[in-house]
């Protein structure tokens, strides 16, 4: 009885807290797509930047920050948030004709070293499912199959349920675990965005320059990360090191 | 087109070899060298321009220290030219000096007297050597090498004809900002009878580094005579650019070479003769100036958000076309730069329209002024705004930062509009959209709907709980289910264990329910339960049916397992005790009846331990 009054009380007073912290949100996403429409993009940035320090983002605050930065000549920046609408709204066409468009903007163009098969597969199912999608499906497959098995067991052992077990249970395994290989890849792979217009890499932290370049808009990976240097990791496999301000993570 | 240019000075240095214009008295100082031998002389002459001849009186001849004054009545030479229709008259006055020894010498300022003011000239200094140190055949002239010497020409003479013609690179400034206007004029100097003919550039003039804007120079320039360390000099402008360094640190700027036909007379003694002597002969030269070295500063750090790099004085204006329009019907917006600088290479101003409006590149048109000494003049940008929604607008300013290098600030213009009236509705796009409906060379429109939020600090897939939990629910409820399947299995194909697991749970239950009917008052039924509570638990525990056990039978059983006597003892007085309240009309005490309750539990009890007793005894030996 205890218990019951004690899990009922934390729901009653969660569910307004995070009502609360949702409708702040709302409000200045609502507010910076109006400053957008008015075309007063540094107002409008400043709204959705307030709806995320309020404890929220979603993929459509991201796309519409991509836009506003994209209004305003930020090429990194506006390439930095819609490759972080394009993680949330993986499906949509309006955020992957925005973020081709400003890519197209970029002034670099590195070869690409080409991935692993594996990452490659990852990095395309990725593209069309987000990790919890991927998880959420791994798991009704799971729990279908638990369920075939479940009457496998007291209903007693029909071949039609063990090859329900089976269809349903690999698949879904698989999902699941893809689900959370994704989650696991985008937390231990750090990519960003060079914001600066030109940016030399140098061989060390604080040492000296070597005769690489990387522009703006340029997507890189983080190797390593060292106080206020980072080591980043250009398309065409080249590594150097950058000061962390230069950049803004995905 | 510098070919062209410099032919053009040829032909003009050719004929024209006349003092410089002057609008008002002007009074020059100068002579014939500067640098003379011991064996030589030197000729000083003072020139009056633009006074009328009857006003000015014969001077004095100057003080001079090193030097012997050979006559002290002066030659005197007037000339009158028409030059684009005003006349204009001169008279010199000229001395002729003789070293006294090698040395330093000095001709002192002398003064002139015109009308009713006097005019002084500069004094000059000459440097008389050794008569050893001279060209041969020199004597106080200027002299041009002889024909068919070109090619091998003596140092002597290469030094002579730079002191009588050459190129002077004049820069504005020797330090610049980076994107600031350096003007290089380029001077031609020459002097009394030389000519020239058939000049063209030379090799390539370069200004790597820069930005370069020629000027206008005058096709038929007219000489500007020029004193230049007391030797009187006519001087054409060759070139005059603006170039704009487009880094910072050192930079250089390539020498101007000019080849030439020059012609010098030879022998003549004063700038009349050299004009009119026949004696000498066109010969092939290389004219070259100095190279320009600048040293080129970066902007300030300081410099606003909305700075693009402008560099120089500018002004912004800026109009719409129409303040009243329909829904996708087009208004020009036009902004106009005005100012100094490098225009060529200036950006759009900053100008943001509101979302609703499609704005198409500008047109771009320039207009730059190349006359006077500095690049100026106009860029416009034309920009197509089209409205996609009603409503009325404020635009908002068009804007251009720059970086005003006499200031050394950043100064920014702004330019207002007016507000926009849309009207009509919006229909949908048809050109210029992809099939989905994007917008071809344009971003999509933002999202206005509800957006899906998620925490941002929420932690990532696989680090949460439930996901694991989710997962292993499944398997436990499987395993629960596997097991109590294999229980009821096990329980089915074994009867005396099944009984027995079940002794325990029934005899509770009819304890329990007798105990129901003690507190109803139903003694019957009480002592009823009693009795199957009793029965039923030696039977389910000795695997015996219990109905139609006789007394004995019973007794028999409990002696097999070993219950002791006096529980035997107890239970059949429980047992007799049961019969006589169930058949007999006699109604108990609530006491007796809640003894005969402890005294069934009892019973069960000592049951229970001895068959548990006996099975373990085989384990135990």
């Amino acid at each position: 009885m205890t218990v019951r009054c004690l899990i009922a009380a934390v729901l009653l007073f969660a569910a307004p807290v995070r009502a609360q912290g949702v409708d702040v949100a709302d409000r200045h996403f609502d507010e910076g797509n109006r400053l957008f429409r008015e075309g007063d993009f540094e107002a409008a940035v400043e709204q959705y930047r307030m709806a995320i320090e309020a404890g929220y983002g979603s993929g459509s605050l991201y796309y519409n920050m991509g836009n506003a930065y994209f209004r305003m000549d930020e090429l990194g920046q506006s390439i930095r948030y819609y490759e972080k609408a394009a993680r949330w709204l993986p499906a949509r066409t309006d955020v992957a004709h925005n973020l081709s468009l400003a890519r197209g903007q970029i002034s670099d163009s590195f070869s690409r070293v080409p991935p692993p098969i594996w990452r490659t597969a990852l990095e395309r199912i990725g593209q069309v499912w987000s990790p919890a999608a991927l998880f959420t499906v791994g798991l009704l497959l799971y729990l279908g199959a638990a369920g075939a098995l479940a009457m496998w067991i007291r209903r007693g052992r029909s071949a039609w349920l063990r090859r329900a077990a089976y269809g349903l249970g690999l698949p879904g395994v698989c999902f699941i675990l893809l689900g959370l290989t994704a989650s696991y890849d985008r937390v231990h792979t750090v990519r960003a965005v060079m914001l600066e217009n030109r940016t030399t890499l140098l061989d060390r932290p604080n040492g000296g320059r070597t005769d690489v370049q990387v522009h703006e808009g340029t997507v890189v990976k983080v190797v390593t990360q060292r106080a206020a240097w980072s080591e980043v990791q250009l398309p065409n496999g080249t590594t150097g090191w950058v000061l962390a301000g230069t950049y803004g993570t995905i | 087109m510098i070919d062209v240019r410099l032919a053009i000075f040829g032909m003009l240095a050719f004929v024209l070899t006349v003092p410089a214009l002057a609008q008002d008295v002007a009074v020059r100082g100068s002579v014939s060298e500067t640098t003379i031998g011991t064996q030589e002389s030197v000729v000083f002459s003072v020139e009056i321009e633009g006074a009328s001849l009857s006003d000015v009186r014969t001077p004095s001849p100057p003080d001079v220290s090193g030097l012997v004054l050979v006559q002290r009545t002066p030659s005197t030479h007037r000339s009158m030219t028409i030059i684009n229709g005003r006349l204009q008259q001169s008279v010199s006055f000229r001395w002729t000096y003789r070293p006294q020894e090698a040395g330093p010498a000095r001709i002192k300022a002398a003064s002139v007297a015109v009308g009713d003011r006097t005019y002084s000239t500069e004094p000059i200094s000459i440097t008389v050597v050794d008569q050893s140190q001279r060209p041969n055949g020199r004597n106080a002239r200027p002299q041009w090498p002889s024909a068919g010497s070109s090619t091998q020409e003596s140092p002597d003479n290469a030094v002579e004809r730079a002191r009588d013609l050459f190129i002077r690179a004049v820069a504005s400034t020797l330090e610049a900002r980076l994107n600031e206007q350096v003007t290089i004029e380029y001077q031609l100097f020459f002097r009394d009878g030389v000519q020239l003919r058939q000049s063209r550039l030379a090799g390539s003039w370069d200004a790597e580094g820069f930005w370069r804007e020629e000027f206008n120079v005058d096709s038929r320039p007219v000489p500007e005579t020029r004193v230049e360390n007391g030797i009187v000099y006519h001087m054409i402008v060759l070139k005059r650019v603006a170039v704009f360094p487009t880094r910072s640190g050192d930079l250089t700027i390539d020498p101007l070479e000019i080849e030439t036909e020059a012609y010098v007379p030879s022998g003549a003694s004063d700038a009349f003769d050299r004009f009119f002597s026949m004696r000498g002969r066109f010969e092939s030269v290389s004219l070259s100036s100095p190279p320009v070295h600048l040293r080129v500063r970066p902007l300030p750090d300081n410099a606003p958000g909305s700075f693009s790099g402008a560099v120089g004085t500018y002004a912004v204006e800026a109009g719409i076309d129409e303040s009243d329009v329909e829904v996708g019907e087009p208004v020009q917006l036009e902004v106009v730069v005005r100012g100094a600088g490098n225009l060529a290479t200036l950006d759009a101003p900053r100008f943001q329209p509101p979302a609703i409006f499609e704005r198409y590149d500008p047109g771009i048109e320039t207009s730059i002024d190349r006359d006077g000494r500095r690049i100026r003049g106009s860029k416009t940008f034309r920009y197509v705004l089209v409205p996609r929604s009603n409503g009325t607008y404020e635009l908002p300013p068009v804007t251009l930062t720059y970086f005003d290098p006499e200031s050394g600030r950043y100064e920014t213009s702004e330019a207002a509009l007016p507000a926009l009236r849309v009207t009509g509705s919006a229909s949908p796009l048809a050109a210029g959209t992809t099939s989905g409906g994007l917008p071809i060379d344009d971003i999509a429109p933002i999202h206005a709907g509800a957006a899906s939020w998620h925490a941002v600090d929420a932690p990532p897939l696989h680090r949460r709980a439930w996901p694991y939990a989710a997962l292993a629910l499944p398997i436990g409820l499987l395993l629960f289910l596997y097991a109590a399947r294999r229980r009821e299995s096990a329980l089915t194909d074994d009867p005396r264990r099944a009984r027995s697991r079940m002794a325990h749970p029934l005899a509770g239950k009819h304890l329990r329910s007798a105990q129901e009917h003690l507190a109803d008052g139903r003694s019957r039924a009480f002592y009823k339960e009693i009795e199957r509570a009793v029965t039923g638990f030696i039977g389910n525990r000795l695997h015996v049916a219990a109905t139609g056990l006789t007394r004995n039978q019973i007794d028999a059983l409990l002696v097999s397992v070993g219950v002791g006597r006096d529980d035997r003892t107890v239970l059949r007085n429980l047992l007799d005790e049961c019969d006589r309240v169930r058949f007999a009309p006699l109604v108990p005490e609530r006491e007796t009846m809640e003894h005969a309750g402890e005294r069934a539990a009892a019973v069960i009890l000592a049951v229970d331990e001895a068959v548990k007793a006996r099975r373990s005894e085989p384990a135990s030996v």
